[in-house]
């Protein structure tokens, strides 16, 4: 049975970074809040002004509460994703112990690929996706997520994780002499690749993987959870892009990688629409400004058509309900237009 | 005037495009790719994307550029055997299950193996130039660390001397990389925080930095709303406001940069409908800068 948009629980806000999704999930989130709904917003480091607009002026990653000026009833509260302590909390979590946690976290591989890594956005999102999934104080819960490469390797990551853990390898591991465990052809495959990495490598990370082990139910585990809730029929997963040809092959893509993990693309926003200007009017310029003026309204004539093209085929490719946002001549900063970007969105689903 | 656009780039053996998604990395990689061609240099245009996936959604093929996507399943193939020597036993490694699940969660390796590869392209085409198309800032960011990671994991040995030779290329002054960004706070912000973030990592070179799609120059005389407000119609006077506020944003990025002292281009938003006719006019707009 199908949700209606509305009365859906957790809304993703997926797509293409620096299509305006932190602006649209805040706009979501307002608008729910506004209509009485206890509202959690799940956000990334939103930009300045907006951050402002929340009254999230230093970063924390506590649960803020948010108090909308002309609506102080909006019971609305904000949570900034910290992309930089993901894992070690992940570790913190699931460690049987302390001393797991503490060997865990201080084993040079993983510092090495803690820090590689850098702010891992994705799986802090997830974290919170489960933390607050089931925590019934919040009716509705909007999450900024991030952008569409790496939300694919949200779903994934957490699977190749615990696949790799379930492996035999790790048994190889734990024993010295374990090649002998193996059957012949990946004895040999080992030793290969023993030969080109080099035994310190495979002794290192033999360690970190021996520190991990007792871990991999919990991550399992953990993975079909997060599934379960991106899944599920009160989430909707909507799609914020760019009506141009590049975004339009990206989006294809990206919902091929959705569908395969079984999650569908729910609803569509093309945001940053060039509007339609109408001819122009003015008689009383002198040429030289005439010039500039119609160099101006065919620059934006242009990119109107254009996107109308791309509008057209996200439309007849994609299938799922559209929302189009127009580009505004003002900042997407202010208490009242977010709620109507907000309002725009409801309202069209 | 220091050198252009183009000169930086032919002066150099590879270049690395990265920046926010989104913000036309791969249409600059693409159009410089094609203004060197144009001036008779070969080039290889290169791209990455660490989920391996198999369809490239562009089509830079039809551009008539040599452009290849890197998986590291297949670079780790070559390298093995580079060193294996023996096509039966590198197939035996790569075919075997367990091996490659080893392999696709080894931290930093496919960044290592991608890096060699590119390292590889640059030494087997003596003349030719590299561009490599990265993905957005997260990963971009991987793909330079996690070599350097390794490389204070391992004094010794081989995979110590492989990542030497990738951090020699990292660094060298004939590597580049290539920031992209839009006229924007947003992408701007994070386009500084990642050039710092990189910065932090070594002494990498820097082009100067490309803010892609900013407001044409249209000729004849501006007008300022202010003072021509009058002569203007209420839908005429919305035209111009809009292009006022855009412009606006575009001013607040560049200073922005400039405050930083960031040098950077400008390439203007173009009106194309397509994007090959995007990346060709691109690519003669960069003849120009």
């Amino acid at each position: 049975m199908t949700v209606p948009f509305s009365e859906k629980r957790i809304y993703l806000i997926g797509g293409p970074g620096g299509v305006g999704k932190t602006t649209l999930a805040a706009s979501l989130a307002i608008r729910f809040s506004v209509q009485g709904y206890r509202t959690l917003v799940l956000t990334v480091d939103p930009a300045k002004r907006l951050a402002q607009t929340l009254g999230l002026t230093s970063f924390s990653t506590e649960l803020r509460k948010v108090t909308l000026t002309d609506h102080p009833q909006a019971e609305l509260h904000a949570y900034m994703l910290d992309g930089e302590h993901a894992f070690d909390r992940i570790i913190a979590r699931f460690a049987k112990n302390e001393q797991q946690k503490q060997k865990i976290l201080e084993n040079r591989f993983y510092r090495t690929i803690v820090e590689s890594l850098g702010g891992s956005h994705e799986y802090a999102a997830m974290e919170q996706i489960l933390a607050f999934a089931s925590d019934p104080q919040f009716d509705k819960i909007i999450v900024d997520t991030p952008p569409t490469q790496n939300a694919i390797d949200l779903f994934k990551a957490p699977q190749r994780l615990a696949d790799f853990m379930d492996a035999p390898v790790i048994s190889w591991f734990q024993k010295k002499g374990g090649f002998q465990l193996f059957q012949k052809g990946t004895q040999l495959a080992m030793k290969a690749l023993q030969n080109i990495l080099g035994s310190e490598f495979l002794e290192q990370l033999a360690l970190f993987l021996t520190d991990l082990q007792g871990m991999q139910s919990g991550f399992r585990e953990r993975h079909l959870a997060v599934m379960e809730v991106l899944r599920g029929n009160t989430t909707a997963f909507i799609l914020v892009t760019q009506a141009s040809e590049a975004r339009f092959l990206e989006s294809l893509e990206f919902q091929k990688a959705l569908n395969q993990e079984n999650i569908q693309i729910s609803q569509l926003i093309l945001n940053r629409l060039e509007r339609y200007w109408p001819p122009l009017t003015s008689t009383q310029l002198p040429e030289a400004q005439r010039t500039w003026l119609h160099g101006l309204h065919e620059y934006f004539e242009e990119l109107h058509a254009l996107q109308e093209k791309w509008a057209k085929a996200f439309e007849a490719e994609l299938g799922v309900p559209t929302v189009y946002i127009q580009r505004l001549s003002h900042p997407t900063t202010e208490l009242h237009t977010l709620l109507d970007l907000g309002n725009q969105i409801t309202g069209s689903l | 005037m220091g050198a252009s656009y183009l000169e930086t780039i032919l002066r150099k053996k590879v270049v690395f495009f990265t920046g926010k998604g989104g913000v036309g990395k791969s249409a600059l990689a693409s159009a410089t790719a094609l203004a060197c061609k144009k001036k008779n240099k070969p080039v290889f245009l290169v791209s990455w994307n660490p989920f391996d996936t198999k369809a490239r959604s562009l089509p830079f093929e039809s551009l008539g550029i040599q452009h290849f996507v890197l998986e590291s399943a297949q670079c780790f193939k070559e390298y093995a055997l580079t060193i294996l020597k023996f096509k039966s036993i590198v197939d035996l490694l790569v075919g075997n299950k367990i091996v490659n699940k080893f392999i696709s969660a080894a931290p930093g390796l496919s960044e290592a193996v991608i890096a060699g590869k590119i390292w590889d392209l640059t030494t087997h085409a003596t003349d030719a130039l590299v561009l490599v198309d990265l993905p957005s800032s997260g990963h971009a960011y991987s793909f330079f660390s996690s070599p350097l990671g390794l490389r204070k994991l391992f004094k010794v040995g081989l995979v110590h001397r492989e990542i030497e030779r990738i951090c020699a290329m990292y660094f060298s002054p004939e590597t580049a990389i290539q920031l992209v960004t839009l006229p924007e706070e947003l992408p701007t912000t994070e386009t500084i925080e990642l050039r710092k973030k990189l910065m932090g990592l070594g002494s990498f070179n820097f082009n100067p930095l490309v803010l892609n799609q900013c407001l044409p120059n249209f000729p004849g005389e501006r007008l300022e709303p202010q003072s021509t407000q009058h002569r203007l119609s209420p839908e005429d006077l919305n035209l111009i406001r809009h292009f006022e506020f855009l412009n606006q944003q575009q001013q607040e990025a560049e200073r922005e940069l400039g405050s930083h002292h960031i040098p950077f281009l400008k390439i203007p938003k173009l009106t194309e409908p397509e994007w090959i006719t995007t990346v060709e006019s691109i690519a003669e707009h960069l003849r120009t800068l």
